[in-house]
C-alpha cells in the first residue's frame, strides 16, 4: 500500500483509482465521525461522501503539514457541523443529559446483542463537545494536539471534555447497568 | 482511586487491578468499548460511488463552463472587429514577417493567461 504522499500525487496527476484508495483508507475515519455527530444513516452517508468530495477538491491545497488523517477528520467535523446547523437538527444539552437516564427510569433489561446498540444510543446522547473529543481520542489516530487541530479547542479545553464526558458516560451506563455486562 | 486518576492511568496503557474496584473495571469497560466502537460505516461500494459523483461533477463542470468560453471568445471576436473597423487599422500579413511574429506573440499569450485562469479559477 503507498503512503499519503504518494497516494497525493498520483490523485493529483489524475489517478482515480489513487482516490478510491484514499477513500477506502478513511472511509472508516470519516463514517466514525459524522456518525457521532448526525444521528440519520441516510445523511450520513450523504455527507460522508460530500467530505470526500471536498477533499478531492481541496487535495491540492494541502500543505502535509499535518497528516492527512488529521486533514480529512477536521474537514469531517467541519461538515458534519455545518449539515446539523442547516438541518437545524437538536443536539442535547448538558442539562438534558443529566436528566436523561436517571435513577427513576432505568432501561429494561437487554440481550447481549443489543448491549452495543445501548452503549452508541448513550454516546450520542452526550453534548456535542464530549461526544466529538472522546470519539477522535478513542480512534487511536490522533493526540491530543491532533484533536485539538480538529476541533479547534485549546488543550485545556480537549482534556476536560474528554474527562467529564468519560466520567458522564461512565455513570449513564452504570444506571443502567450496561458497563458492567460488557466483555 | 479518583476517576481522574482512573482515566490517566488507563490513557498512558498503565495496570490497573480491577479486581479491588468495580469503578476501575467499568472504566475498563468503558475504553474497550470506546476503543472498538464504530458509529458509522459507509456501505459497501462507497469508494466507487464517490468517484461516480466526481466523474458527473466534473463533467457537469465542463459543460458549464463551455457556454461562457463560447460567448467570450465570439465576444473578443466581435470586438476585435469593431475595434479593428472603428479604427481603421489596416492589417496585411503579406510579406510582413515583423507582423506575423507579434500575431503569434499575441496567440502565446493569450493561451498562457487561459491556461492560468483555467488552473486558478476553473478548476475549483
Amino acid at each position: 500500500m503507498t503512503d499519503d504522499h504518494s497516494l497525493i500525487e498520483k490523485i493529483l496527476d489524475g489517478d482515480r483509482q489513487a482516490f478510491r484508495w484514499l477513500v477506502m483508507r478513511y472511509e472508516r475515519l470519516v463514517g466514525h465521525i459524522v456518525g457521532r455527530v448526525i444521528r440519520e444513516d441516510d445523511e450520513r452517508e450523504e455527507v460522508c461522501q460530500d467530505v470526500f468530495m471536498k477533499v478531492y477538491d481541496k487535495l491540492d491545497t494541502f500543505r502535509m503539514e499535518s497528516k492527512l488523517s488529521t486533514w480529512i477528520a477536521t474537514i469531517a467535523y467541519r461538515m458534519s457541523l455545518n449539515h446539523i446547523e442547516k438541518s437545524n437538527h437538536q443536539t442535547v444539552s448538558l442539562s438534558q443529559v443529566r436528566d436523561l437516564p436517571g435513577e427513576e427510569k432505568s432501561l429494561t433489561p437487554m440481550e447481549h446483542a443489543d448491549l452495543k446498540k445501548t452503549l452508541e444510543e448513550m454516546i450520542m446522547r452526550l453534548p456535542l463537545q464530549y461526544r466529538m473529543v472522546i470519539t477522535l481520542f478513542h480512534l487511536k489516530e490522533h493526540s491530543h494536539d491532533e484533536v485539538c487541530q480538529i476541533t479547534g479547542m485549546t488543550l485545556g479545553t480537549v482534556k476536560s471534555n474528554l474527562y467529564r464526558g468519560r466520567k458522564m458516560l461512565k455513570e449513564m451506563l452504570e444506571k443502567n447497568k450496561a458497563l458492567s455486562s460488557y466483555e | 482511586m479518583n476517576d481522574d486518576l482512573i482515566q490517566k492511568m488507563l490513557d498512558e496503557g498503565g495496570e490497573l487491578q480491577s479486581g479491588e474496584n468495580s469503578e476501575i473495571e467499568n472504566y475498563k469497560n468503558l475504553f474497550r468499548y470506546l476503543d472498538e466502537a464504530e458509529s458509522f460505516s459507509p456501505a459497501p461500494g462507497f469508494a466507487h460511488r464517490v468517484a461516480a459523483s466526481i466523474d458527473l461533477q466534473e463533467k457537469q463542470r465542463s459543460y458549464g463552463i463551455l457556454i461562457p468560453l463560447i460567448a467570450g471568445a465570439l465576444l473578443f471576436v466581435v470586438i476585435g472587429i469593431g475595434v479593428v473597423a472603428y479604427a481603421g487599422i489596416q492589417i496585411d500579413l503579406s510579406g510582413s514577417t515583423n507582423m506575423l511574429i507579434i500575431m503569434f506573440s499575441i496567440a502565446v499569450l493569450l493561451t498562457g493567461a487561459y491556461r492560468f485562469v483555467e488552473k486558478r479559477i476553473l478548476h475549483t
